[in-house]
């Protein structure tokens, strides 16, 4: 809807086609986005996956309506209605009862969350210099709900978060904006995409951040309070919530309890993620990406750095919907397949040159029908790129595109975060 | 709610959304003789559904033009936001009107 939503801004008026399951979702997006109303036709899902005839077969059915909505069509209504949302809000009743008062407004999921009363997001507010009324995002997807340094407050108080925490979310919040972490696709898509924040530097130590053992399991309070604020932030203030605006078929936990790590700079044999990406090291960062659920690499018996990255590639190579769409990839070495990689002699840039080399699957895992409608190719980005069914692609368009990281303890587990796209980093410092 | 037990002054979590209104834009008074734009997501079933879109309106209005935005703007197969950009190139090949499929 925001491609329809842009043309209409360039005076160029649009129909748009959707399938049931999303018409909800399109006029909210719509809505959020200043339209009131917009021309829409909604045929029954699903358009992918089924035959070309049946396809056809739905559009001749709705074919009327569209060329109604070519030239007739009226929008219902001229104008939003202005906002009605009050800044602040009394209601009374026991803390069981204030729980179901949240889930009623769709504010909560019904588990347990910290009263935002005013002393407590006031007492998060010492954590940042930044007024309470600074505007920090003009809109979160797909609601575009205003989100404020007061309001990002009250989020992180319901999460538990502690004052010294807001530096870090503020950065958190100023990344997703960036058009490269795709965080508005991520707050609807169909898919079981997740946030992942990575921290690096000297905040990671000054609040504690667990980089070890068990560091994205939830049990470390700075770690568990940060991704979930971020969570609060996607669901009540962007309104991302199943089913009608998260559409993510399934989804994972991570959705509301985003992954948040430190990397593991003291087991990190090469430089570290963000000095690799032009900071210092101490420098206070944290960067955003998009993540899949990840993939376990549990590699207990090499002994070389050669027999491990064989294991690994095997782990990896898998196809996406669309072809070389993942990039970047995030993979997470434990401390133990660092150091038998590095003892080896392997460099950053070797791993991704070997991984990009061997971690390739045949073009033709992807249906033949969907081959000759041209919908599995190598994206827009490398439209030189000519591949045919039986060529084998790699996971990721480049070898830079596959991302490394230290992180965890003790044993033999490293990770591998498949990801549509979104790898931004912003400093921590601006927002204390 | 229980009036008796305890108050709470709360920070409203959810607070307000983008408030601007945005018109939408005139639509043509006819199609005979127009330029209509097909914008393909990328998705399965998208593109032949245009591709159907475009056939019955030749067979039922006819004279119009279409263009195919998967074939002269190639960055438009996307179900990603696409780029101010992008938009503008689709613009700048002056449609009159397009429809876009957003299909899954």
């Amino acid at each position: 809807m925001r491609d329809s939503v842009e043309l209409e801004r360039l005076g160029i008026p649009t129909v748009t086609l959707v399938t049931t399951s999303f018409a909800r979702l399109a006029r909210v997006t719509s809505e959020g986005l200043g339209m009131p109303d917009q021309a829409m036709t909604v045929i029954p899902h699903p358009m992918g996956g089924i035959s070309a005839a049946s396809v056809r077969s739905k559009v001749r059915h709705a074919y009327p309506e569209i060329e109604r909505q070519l030239t007739g069509w009226r929008p219902s209504r001229a104008r939003l209605d202005p906002p009605r949302v009050a800044r602040y809000v009394q209601l009374k009743g026991s803390v069981s009862e204030l729980q179901s008062e949240f889930q009623l407004r769709g504010w909560s999921a019904g588990l347990p969350f910290v009263p935002p009363t005013r002393e407590l997001v006031d007492s998060l507010l010492t954590g940042t210099t930044h007024p309470a009324d600074e505007m920090v995002w003009d809109g979160v997807p797909p609601r575009m709900g205003i989100l404020t340094v007061e309001l990002l407050a009250a989020c992180a108080a319901m999460a538990g978060c502690k004052p010294e925490h807001l530096p870090v979310l503020l950065a958190i919040v100023e990344a997703l904006q960036d058009p490269a972490a795709w965080y508005a696709h991520q707050s609807t898509t169909t898919g079981t995409e997740s946030l992942l924040f990575l921290v690096n530097g000297a905040i990671a130590g000054e609040l504690d951040l667990a980089y070890g053992t068990g560091a994205a399991g939830l049990w470390y309070h700075a770690n568990a309070a940060i991704g979930y604020a971020i969570g609060l932030v996607s669901k009540i203030v962007g309104g991302s919530r199943p089913p009608d605006q998260d559409k993510s078929t399934l989804a994972s936990p991570a959705d509301l309890l985003n992954w948040t790590l430190a990397e593991n700079e003291r087991d990190n044999p090469w430089t570290t993620y963000a000095v690799e990406h032009g900071f210092g090291e101490s420098d206070s960062v944290v960067t955003a990406k998009v993540v899949y659920p990840p993939i376990d690499i549990g590699d207990h018996q090499s002994e070389t750095g050669a027999d491990l990255l064989n294991y690994i590639s095997h782990c990896i190579n898998q196809p996406f919907v669309y072809a070389m769409r993942h990039q970047p990839v995030l993979l997470g070495l434990c401390p133990e397949h660092a150091a038998t990689l590095a003892a080896d002699g392997w460099t950053k840039d070797a791993i991704r040159d070997y991984l990009w080399q061997h971690a390739r699957y045949p073009a033709h895992v992807y249906a033949e029908p969907a081959w000759e409608a041209g919908s599995i190719r190598p994206n827009a980005d490398f439209p030189d790129l000519h591949y045919g069914s039986t060529t084998l692609l790699p996971i990721v368009a480049r070898p830079e595109d596959l991302q490394i990281i230290v992180c965890g303890g003790a044993g033999k587990h490293s990770h591998f975060w498949p990801g549509p796209k979104g790898m931004v980093t912003r400093r921590v410092d601006p927002w204390r | 709610m229980n009036a008796s037990s305890m108050t709470w002054d709360l920070v409203n979590p959810e607070g307000a959304a983008r408030p601007a209104s945005l018109s939408p834009a005139e639509r043509p008074a006819e199609l005979r003789a127009s330029t209509i734009g097909l914008a393909w997501n990328g998705k399965p079933g998208g593109q032949e559904a245009l591709e159907e879109i475009a056939r019955l309106l030749d067979e039922n209005v006819g004279g119009m033009r279409f263009i195919k935005y998967w074939e002269v703007v190639p960055e438009s197969v996307s179900p990603r936001e696409l780029s101010q950009q992008t938009i503008r190139a689709m613009a700048s090949c002056q449609p009159d009107v397009v429809i876009v499929s957003q299909g899954d």
